[in-house]
């Protein structure tokens, strides 16, 4: 079940933000960025990839899935985006 | 020579009389699920119309301030575990079959149980009202208001026993839905081809596997913490009420999309039916399930806003509420597309269905308002939160529900719908439900709290709140009309053709009233609407064109096939009706009341009547010893029987049981850390001599278990792992850890207990399986079951030691 990666990986970025805003404070900034990057590196991997697939194949189930998955790692650039958003908006600690 | 109706329905139907109650059949289970679905709204209906009554003039006497907290946490409660969730449980029960082309669900006596495990947690929780204590906590029964010292009736115990008892069915029903809909599609019918209506179903199905087992995690821990003093949500001994607001939350926020996603499916099923039109943007309809499925997951704190919680962690909620209402846009203009392009025949169905989209998407635009913290600071507690929670949850599931049961009905009567009667509901229920709540918002904006029983009069509550009860009798009596014409249809409607609304599912390629085995052949399709690429679907599959046609049917035949390629792979012989189902829910009772009368000896009674049952369950197969490996399904098929393969359905359910299992064990670890992070000191002083050495042999031990058991040892696995359970428990007893005094003890005696139980479960299936061997039971599934239940228990406790003793040991 390749779709559930891009959501997974949102979820695992989201528990991480969320965790170290709990256990850290000054150096919420750089961690959250740091895990916010890894996250679009793996959105950017899948996502291509998943891409190539669909052109390949575009009415086969695999094509169907690939795209299923490209539209979802575009979702969860967006959603990841927003929920790290916030770490660099508010003031340190808020 | 060919099956015939008069051949397949004395093996398939369930029986007149008293022994109706050995129906497994998902047929008469999921319409049961939904009749008593509907029973329990009509029961919320009316405490909302005594709350309503109550709250008509400011001063009112009708109910004093106890009955009113009964009654709004009895409505909430009702609605939410015993109307919503199980009605469309029991739709999905009823129809998920019949649109994936299968002619049962997999686990049949797994759908009665989870119905009867239903009914006695209604029954059980609805007895309090009898008894004189009903649960007066509000729906989300918050600690520390529903512990002990704060309610030291019964009520929260009637509550939290009746509702994990209904919850065991959600997850059964979960469980059975996921791998009817992974192994039990037709041929054919890959996932890119699946119903939207099943994809709804299966990922709200995953939802109920990983949401609820926090909140029966929750349960658990706060009658334990009730009946036996285990301090998890005590402040005074290092727990924390806070938790129980996460673990509640966990399940909370998943569960109204479990709610909506169904109703989404009913909605998305209707429309292109009545368009005349493929559903347009299909895939992103897919995606958009999918991403809801995920996110709802990121949302349980904005129900806590106004929980002392650091404002960044409050806006990672806030961020992920505002993306999820971006799933939900796509499948909103994906259905106003679809209908733009079509042309659309206003029948009933779509009438409900137009009246769901106002009112769900203004439920919407609040719940967008109440997802900014500031707002929700504003309107916490109010009543704009009461009006914003109706708008999505009866916009979002009760409109979606009465399209679903006018557009189903004649596959379940077999006559026709009259539209007049249909039509009259509806505004009844429309004017009268937004003449309810829309003045509600104001009414909560000018600063009327939630739960209160009365209120002072020039408050500029009168008006509103008059004009809101006179909104909720108008309701009422669109749901009492709707009673009536169910009735007058089923008694004077004339016989419907079959398909009757050229719909191009599969459930419609069946004759209706629909017969107990649903298809004389099992058809394989090449379309996502089979009937409209061939209208002739239905006919030919009951001249037995299909899979699985033949006679002599002399039993409960059902195809299995690939889960993503939808070939065929296997053919299931699926139990017959049983006794078995009914005694394991009645005796699961009998354990849930002897912990509520906390008299001890009858739940140990319940348990081990209820273990005897389910060992009667496993081992009363229909396969038998010896016999017939394969069989010809037809169509050139020749395919092994389901017992013969280690990859057979019951395999694939005890893997998806073991994800639930993972997300109630991984709930205990959270409670763990959490605890951890907001406690002082953890483990507290002295706390720290349980030692490493023993627990770490002991897990050495049960690892070697796991080995024991790859190689078929399995006297050999249950007696390392019963080694490994009295080293561990030695340890822990040695290191004088006691529960009651600590939240911090309390959770490691939680975390070894649970994985105890596993352990003994693990012992119990390897002694079947040997049983099972030496009876001359010569199969591959039951091994193959036992071994991965086994894997999952080591790997658990290597999680539990990690936390308990390994963590601990590194940090010091």
């Amino acid at each position: 079940m390749r779709i559930v990666f891009a959501p997974t990986v949102w979820f695992v970025h989201f528990c991480a933000v969320y965790i170290l805003a709990t256990v850290l404070c000054e150096q919420l900034v750089p961690t959250t960025a740091a895990a916010t990057l890894a996250a679009f590196g793996a959105y950017a991997v899948a996502g291509v990839r998943d891409w190539r697939v669909w052109r390949g194949a575009p009415e086969s189930q695999q094509g169907f899935l690939a795209f299923t998955h490209v539209v979802l790692c575009i979702l969860s650039t967006v959603g990841t985006l927003w929920v790290a958003y916030p770490v660099f908006a508010l003031p340190a600690c808020a | 020579m060919r099956a015939r109706h008069e051949d397949l329905e004395p093996v398939w139907r369930t029986p007149p009389g008293i022994a109706a109650l050995t129906g497994v059949n998902h047929t008469t289970v999921g319409l049961r699920y939904v009749v008593t679905g509907f029973a329990f709204f009509l029961i919320g209906g009316v405490l909302a119309m005594l709350m309503r009554s109550q709250l008509t003039f400011a001063g009112n006497t009708l109910l004093d301030h106890h009955q009113y907290n009964a009654a709004f946490t009895l409505h909430g409660t009702v609605m939410m575990f015993f109307f919503a969730v199980p009605i469309l449980l029991g739709f999905s029960a009823y129809l998920v079959p019949k649109m994936v082309g299968a002619r049962d669900l997999i686990f049949p006596r797994l759908s009665a149980f989870g119905y009867f495990c239903y009914l006695f947690g209604g029954l059980l929780l609805m007895s309090s009202v009898v008894y004189g204590e009903p649960p007066t906590g509000g729906w989300f029964m918050y600690t520390p208001l529903s512990s002990r010292p704060f309610t030291p009736d019964s009520g929260p115990d009637f509550w939290l026993l009746g509702v994990t008892f209904a919850e065991i069915s959600a997850v059964a029903g979960a469980v059975e839905l996921i791998a009817t809909i992974f192994k039990g599609r037709v041929p054919g019918m890959t996932l890119a081809r699946m119903p939207l209506f099943v994809w709804a179903i299966l990922v709200t199905a995953f939802m109920i596997v990983f949401a609820f087992p926090p909140l029966i995690l929750g349960s658990i821990l706060l009658e334990v913490e009730r009946a036996f003093g285990l301090p998890f949500y005590d402040a005074a001994r290092g727990g924390d009420p806070i938790l129980w607001q996460h673990l509640f939350w966990l399940f909370g926020h998943p569960e109204v999309y479990i709610i909506f996603l169904p109703a989404a499916g009913i909605v998305s099923t209707i429309i292109p039916t009545f368009a005349r039109l493929p559903m347009i943007g299909y895939r992103w309809v897919v995606v958009a399930l999918v991403a809801t499925g995920f996110l709802s997951f990121g949302l349980w704190v904005h129900h806590m806003y106004a929980v002392d919680i650091p404002l960044v962690s409050l806006s990672f909620f806030s961020a992920a509420s505002m993306a999820v209402v971006i799933p939900t846009g796509i499948q909103v203009f994906a259905w106003i597309a679809t209908l733009w392009h079509g042309r659309p025949e206003v029948r009933a169905p779509l009438v409900f269905v137009m009246g769901f989209f106002f009112v769900f998407v203004l439920g919407g635009l609040t719940g967008v308002m109440v997802a900014l913290v500031p707002f929700d600071w504003q309107a916490h507690d109010t009543h704009f939160v009461v009006a914003h929670l109706h708008y999505v949850l009866f916009g979002g599931m009760v409109f979606p529900l009465l399209a679903g049961l006018y557009y189903w009905l004649p596959l379940v009567s077999g006559k026709r719908l009259s539209d007049f009667g249909s039509r009259l509901v509806f505004w009844l229920v429309f004017v009268g439900f937004n003449l309810t709540f829309l003045p509600m918002h104001l009414t909560g904006l000018v600063g009327m709290p939630r739960r209160v029983y009365t209120y002072a009069d020039g408050m500029g509550w009168d008006l509103l709140n008059f004009i809101s009860t006179v909104g909720g009798f108008l309701t009422a009596a669109g749901i009492g009309a709707f009673l009536v014409d169910l009735a007058l249809q089923g008694r004077f409607s004339r016989r419907a053709r079959p398909n009757p609304w050229n719909a191009g599912t599969l459930e419609w390629a069946m004759p209706s009233p629909v017969p107990s085995y649903n298809f004389v052949s099992q058809p394989r399709v090449e379309d996502r609407d089979p009937l409209w690429r061939d209208p002739e679907l239905g006919a030919r599959q009951q001249r037995a064109e299909f899979y699985l046609g033949h006679a002599p049917v002399k039993r409960r035949e059902m195809l299995v096939t690939g889960a993503l390629s939808a070939e065929p792979e296997q053919v299931a012989i699926l139990p017959g009706n049983t006794w078995v189902p009914l005694f394991a829910a009645l005796f699961m009772g009998v354990f849930f009341v002897g912990v509520l009368a906390q008299v001890y000896a009858i739940a140990i009674l319940g348990i081990v009547l209820a273990a005897g049952a389910f060992l009667a369950w496993a081992w009363k197969t229909p396969e038998g010893v010896g016999g017939e490996r394969d069989m010809d399904a037809g169509l050139g098929a020749r395919l092994p029987l389901h017992h013969t393969v280690a990859r057979s359905p019951g395999w694939w359910g005890t893997a998806i049981v073991l994800f639930a299992d993972a997300a109630l064990y991984g709930s205990l670890i959270y409670a763990h850390l959490f605890l951890w992070t907001v406690s002082p000191s953890w483990p507290p002083p002295g706390y720290l001599d349980v030692g490493f050495a023993l627990p770490a042999v002991a897990l050495a031990i049960l690892a070697l278990s796991s080995v024991a058991v790859q190689w078929r040892q399995y006297g050999l696995a249950a007696a390392l792992a019963v080694a490994a359970a009295v080293l561990q428990s030695y340890a822990l007893a040695a290191s004088g850890l006691a529960p009651g005094s600590h939240a911090y003890s309390a959770v490691v005696f939680m975390l070894w207990t649970v994985q105890a139980v596993h352990i003994a479960i693990a012992v119990a299936m390897a002694l079947f399986t040997l049983r099972r061997r030496a009876a001359g039971y010569d199969e591959a599934q039951v091994p193959a079951v036992t071994r991965l239940f086994w894997h999952y228990m080591v790997a658990q406790w290597g999680a539990g030691f990690a936390v308990v003793h390994l963590f601990p040991f590194v940090a010091a």
